[in-house]
């Protein structure tokens, strides 16, 4: 019998001492997999993936658009507005071209989106946003919305915009941020892309920004 | 014979070389030359364009652009884009002076010809006529079209 009892003892050291070891593998194992950050990324990657929180804005169809709406997609935000003769024109070049280039990518589904919003409600209502994105491509989104709703998001993101005091001619430009942000799937804000913007540099770090957030879940 | 031939055929050639300098002078053509004429197409509700280009001042004096029209857009003006407080912003240049013998390059995110309210919305290969007015005098007229974007 007290034979026994030590047999039981060693075999709970054992098993004990097996546990340890294992567990110890496994959470090295754990740290050391979690896959290395991208390298060489043109894009500024943030340390933290950033929650949004919720907001309202209406899009071209004069349709609600908030949080939920960036769920379940990638969104590149542009903000910016149509009376802009020079750098929105070519962010939305710029998104376009990373839309096409993207859509090739056999391995990529098609869970983007592209938002263009416009800092300038006065003048860039829902039916003029939605003729100037579906230029770009008829998938692209137009959004905007009133002025502390729009400051809402451009506070969240850190986007800065300020209104010009009209000329003589009642004509008024809008100073903005110019960069694009990677907004991931569950509505978090992974990264941010700086003037000058290059469409194959995006493309390329959104694919491997993709592929490092979804190692990582 | 061949050598008369080739005094008359250098003749020649010095005669229609002479002539089109003060053809050019005569018509301001050399003073100042434009290239690499850009106006991006827009979508249709645009109500402004750019146009970019590059300007060169052939002469040995400064000239100074002060005025663009063209009948196709309500208004011209000349934009520069400088970056302010992290946000990019938009100035309007009343003129614009090239140096002597310098290029002035009018491009993307720098300075832009603004062509402001459209008469009607321009595509793809629809003319426009730009007229540049110098300070000196000097009137050059541009006849380009509207580019398609990739």
């Amino acid at each position: 019998m007290p034979h026994t009892n030590k047999n039981n003892n060693l075999i709970l050291i054992a098993v004990a001492i097996i546990s340890v070891v294992v567990g110890v593998l496994v959470s090295q194992k754990l740290i050391e997999t979690p896959v290395k950050i991208p390298e060489n990324l043109s894009a500024t990657l943030l340390d933290k993936a950033k929650p949004l929180q919720p907001f309202t804005l209406i899009n071209h169809d004069n349709k609600p658009f908030n949080l939920n709406s960036l769920k379940g997609n990638w969104s590149f935000l542009f903000f910016g507005y149509t009376h802009c003769p020079d750098v929105c024109p070519l962010a939305m070049q710029v998104m376009r071209k990373v839309w096409q280039a993207a859509e090739l990518k056999t391995t990529l589904p098609p869970t983007m989106q592209m938002i263009f919003v416009s800092v300038d409600p006065k003048r860039d209502t829902p039916a003029v946003l939605k003729a100037y994105t579906q230029y770009y491509n008829p998938a692209f989104i137009g959004v905007t919305g009133e002025t502390e709703q729009i400051d809402n998001i451009t506070k969240q993101i850190g986007i800065l915009y300020g209104v010009d005091a009209p000329n003589k001619n009642g004509d008024y430009n809008v100073s903005h941020s110019g960069q694009i942000i990677l907004i991931d799937p569950q509505a978090n804000m992974r990264a941010v892309f700086s003037p000058p913007l290059n469409p194959k540099s995006i493309t390329q770090d959104f694919i491997a920004i993709k592929k490092w957030v979804e190692d990582n879940i | 014979m061949s050598k008369i031939f080739l005094a008359r055929k250098t003749f020649a050639s010095i005669v229609c070389f002479i002539a089109s300098i003060n053809l050019a002078a005569a018509h301001g053509l050399a003073a100042i030359t434009f290239s690499n004429i850009t106006i991006p197409e827009a979508p249709p509700v645009a109500s402004v364009m750019a146009a970019y280009m590059h300007i060169k001042n052939n002469t040995n004096a400064k000239k100074i652009l002060n005025k663009i029209s063209s009948p196709q857009f309500k208004r011209v003006e000349i934009h520069e884009m400088h970056m302010t407080n992290g946000m990019m912003s938009m100035k309007q240049i009343q003129a614009l002076t090239i140096k002597a013998q310098q290029t002035m390059i009018l491009k993307p995110g720098g300075i832009h010809v603004m062509l402001i309210k459209p008469l009607k919305p321009l595509k793809h290969n629809d003319q426009v006529t730009l007229t540049f007015k110098f300070a000196s005098g000097e009137s050059t007229i541009i006849n380009t079209r509207v580019q398609k974007t990739d």
